[in-house]
C-alpha cells in the first residue's frame, strides 16, 4: 500500500513557566516513528497530556517540530515555505473536539463550508449545498449561524468544512468526545460513510477506547509524549505487549464495558 | 428510605417563559443502596441532584411534590434548617473538582470548615488525617493548596470532605468525567471501598451507562426531565423495556464489529424549550403509536422494571 505520510524520528519539546515563575523544558514529544498509509484509520489514544494533540498538529504543520522529518507522498515538508505550504493544506484538513469554539460565530453554515470550496460564487454555493445535505444538515437550515445549531449538528458542518477543500487525510482531534451516546453513534457512522465515499485516510484522537477500537485499522497508545505501542486493532487488544497498554485496557473491561 | 422523592416538579423561569424541567419525579434509594442516574446531557439529572440538595438556582421553583430525607420533610424547611442537612446527612461531590474549592486556602483549613461536630480543634486535626488516610492521601495535604494537587488528588479531597460527616446519602455528580480512564478507575474503587465501609447509600449521576452498570444496584434511566425506566443494573442490559434505553445500549461502539455501522438513534436530545408533545421520545421511537404524540405514559411495573411506555399497555399519566 502506499504511504501517505512517513514521520521519522520526531521531537518536540515546549518551554514552559511553572509556578515559581522559573523556566522548564517539557518534552511534548520523543521519538515519534509512524507511517499512515493511504486508506487507512489510525487510532491514537493516551491519557490527557501525553501528546495526542500535538501529534496532529505536528504533522499537518500548525506547530514547527524541533528534531525529525514530516514526509508527505514523498515529498520533505518539514522545512517547507509556508507559501508552499499552502497549497498544499487543502490535501489535510482536522476536525476539531469543541464544534461550540471551532466554527465562526458570524457566518452562517453555508458561508463557513463554501469558504473553502475551489471556484466561482456559484459553484462555492453548489458544493457547499451538496457537502451540507451529505452530512446531514436539513436544507430549511443551510443559513443558519452555528448557535442555532446543536451540538452533534455543529460537529456535521465542522466535518462538511473539512470536505470543502477535497482533502485525502483528515485529522480527527477527539471529535465526539463533546457529544452525547446517541449523536456520537450518528457521528461515527457519518466518519465511516464518507470515508468509504471519498477514500478518506483519517488520523483518528480520542481518550475513548471503546470509539478507537470501533473506529481504527490500527491503533497506536501514546504515553508521556512516546507511543508505546503501535499494531493492528485486533492485535493489539487480545495481546498487548506494553505493560501500561495492558493496565489500560485491564481497567477498560472491569469497569468501563458490559 | 434513605431518599424519597414523590411527585416532584420543578420548573425554571427563563426570559420567555417557565418550563418544567423535571416532572412527576417519583423514586426512592434505600438503606446502603448504590443507585445511577443515567441519561444524556440536559436531562435533568443534575437538576434532580440540585433539588435533593436544595442548591437550586434562584429562578427555579419547586412547585409540587415533596422531598424526604430519612422520612424528613425538607421541601417545606427554612434555608437554616437545610443548612444542617446539607453536608451533615446529605454530601454531593461534583464533576470539576478543581471549581469546588477555593483557592487561597489549604485543604486543612477548607476541611475544617467541613466539620459540623462541636470538638476541639486538635480532635478536628485528627479527623482529617484519619479521613485523608481513608482516601489514600499523605498526611502533607493537610498543608497544600489546592493547585498543589492534581485532578484526582482534588476529587480524592472532595470525597475525603463529603465522608467527613459521616452522611447518609451521597450524591454523586459525574465525579470521574473530567479524569483520565486509569485515574478514574482509582477514584470508583476508592468510592466503592468508602460506600461499604462506611453503609452510605448513593445517587450516582452519570451519562455512561457502563460505569453505572458496573458501579451500582440499579438505574434509573433518564429522559428529557422524567424517569422512563428504573430497573435492577444486571436486567438493563439484558432485557431493557424502555424503546430508549434499548436503542442507547445499542448506541455502544463495542457492540459492533470493525466496518459495521452502528445502529444509532435518529434525531437530537430535545431541549427542554421546546419538548415534543405527549411522550418526549416519540418524534425518536421506531415504535411509536398515535396515543404516544397525545398523552404520556404513565409508569407501569413489569417484573422488577418499572417502565413508562405506551408498549406495555396504554396506561395514560394523570396530572
Amino acid at each position: 500500500m502506499e504511504k501517505l505520510w512517513k514521520i521519522i524520528d520526531l521531537e518536540k519539546s515546549f518551554v514552559i513557566k511553572d509556578k515559581y515563575g522559573m523556566t522548564k523544558k517539557i518534552d511534548a514529544l520523543k521519538n515519534i516513528n509512524i507511517d499512515i498509509e493511504k486508506g487507512e484509520t489510525l487510532g491514537i489514544i493516551g491519557e490527557s497530556g501525553s501528546g495526542k494533540t500535538t501529534l496532529g498538529k505536528i504533522i499537518i504543520k500548525l506547530i514547527e517540530p524541533d528534531k525529525g522529518k514530516i514526509i508527505f507522498k514523498n515529498t520533505d515538508i518539514t522545512n517547507i515555505k509556508e507559501k508552499n505550504l499552502r497549497s498544499l493544506r487543502k490535501k489535510f484538513q482536522i476536525i476539531f473536539q469543541n464544534p461550540y469554539r471551532s466554527l465562526n460565530p458570524r457566518m452562517s453554515a453555508l458561508e463557513i463550508v463554501m469558504e473553502g470550496v475551489a471556484g466561482n460564487k456559484k459553484e462555492k454555493i453548489e458544493k457547499g449545498k451538496y457537502l451540507l445535505d451529505l452530512v446531514g444538515i436539513k436544507n430549511e437550515k443551510f443559513s443558519n449561524f452555528p448557535s442555532q445549531f446543536s451540538g452533534g449538528e455543529r460537529q456535521r458542518i465542522s466535518i462538511a468544512r473539512a470536505l470543502s477543500t477535497e482533502p485525502e487525510f483528515i485529522i480527527c482531534d477527539e471529535p465526539t468526545s463533546n457529544l452525547d451516546l446517541s449523536i456520537q453513534a450518528q457521528i461515527l457512522n457519518l466518519f465511516i460513510d464518507l470515508k468509504e465515499k471519498f477514500n478518506l485516510t483519517y488520523l483518528f484522537i480520542s481518550h475513548d477506547l471503546k470509539v478507537i477500537k470501533f473506529i481504527s485499522d490500527r491503533i497506536a497508545v501514546m504515553y508521556k509524549g512516546e507511543i508505546v505501542e503501535i499494531g493492528q486493532t485486533e492485535k493489539i487488544i487480545e495481546n498487548p505487549q506494553n505493560p501500561y497498554v495492558k493496565t489500560l485496557f485491564d481497567i477498560e473491561k472491569q469497569q468501563f464495558s458490559i | 428510605m434513605v431518599l424519597e422523592i414523590k411527585n416532584l416538579v420543578v420548573s425554571l423561569d427563563t426570559f420567555y417563559k417557565r418550563i418544567e424541567i423535571l416532572k412527576n419525579l417519583d423514586f426512592s434509594i434505600g438503606k446502603n443502596e448504590v443507585v445511577s442516574l443515567v441519561g444524556e446531557s440536559g436531562c435533568g439529572k443534575t437538576f434532580t441532584a440540585l433539588s435533593i440538595m436544595k442548591l437550586l438556582p434562584k429562578n427555579a421553583t419547586i412547585e409540587k411534590g415533596e422531598i424526604f430525607i430519612e422520612g424528613e420533610n425538607i421541601t417545606e424547611k427554612s434555608e437554616k434548617d437545610i443548612a444542617k442537612i446539607r453536608g451533615n446527612k446529605v454530601s454531593m461531590i461534583f464533576q470539576e473538582p478543581s471549581s469546588y474549592l477555593n483557592p487561597v486556602f489549604t485543604i486543612g483549613n477548607q476541611m475544617t470548615e467541613c466539620i459540623k461536630e462541636k470538638i476541639s480543634k486538635k480532635e478536628k486535626e485528627e479527623k482529617i488525617f484519619k479521613v485523608l488516610k481513608e482516601v489514600n492521601l499523605s498526611e502533607d495535604v493537610f498543608f497544600q493548596y489546592p493547585h498543589q494537587l492534581s485532578g484526582g488528588m482534588q476529587q480524592r479531597v472532595m470525597i475525603g470532605m463529603a465522608i467527613i460527616n459521616s452522611p447518609s446519602l451521597l450524591i454523586a455528580d459525574e465525579p470521574t468525567t473530567a479524569l483520565d480512564v486509569t485515574t478514574a478507575f482509582h477514584i470508583i474503587n476508592l468510592l466503592k471501598k468508602l460506600i461499604k465501609t462506611h453503609n452510605i447509600s448513593v445517587l450516582f449521576i452519570t451519562h455512561d451507562i457502563c460505569l453505572a452498570i458496573n458501579f451500582s444496584d440499579k438505574i434509573y434511566v433518564m429522559y428529557a426531565g422524567k424517569i422512563v425506566e428504573k430497573a435492577p443494573s444486571k436486567k438493563i442490559i439484558s432485557c431493557p423495556l424502555h424503546p430508549y434505553t434499548e436503542k442507547l445500549i445499542l448506541c455502544l461502539p463495542e457492540k459492533y464489529k470493525k466496518g459495521e455501522r452502528i445502529k444509532a438513534i435518529p434525531g437530537n436530545v430535545p431541549d427542554f424549550s421546546s419538548l415534543p408533545s405527549g411522550c418526549a421520545f416519540h418524534p425518536r421511537c421506531p415504535y411509536k403509536k398515535q396515543i404516544c404524540k397525545n398523552f404520556s405514559p404513565a409508569e407501569v411495573k413489569i417484573g422488577e422494571n418499572y417502565v413508562r411506555c405506551f408498549k406495555y399497555g396504554e396506561i395514560v399519566e394523570n396530572n
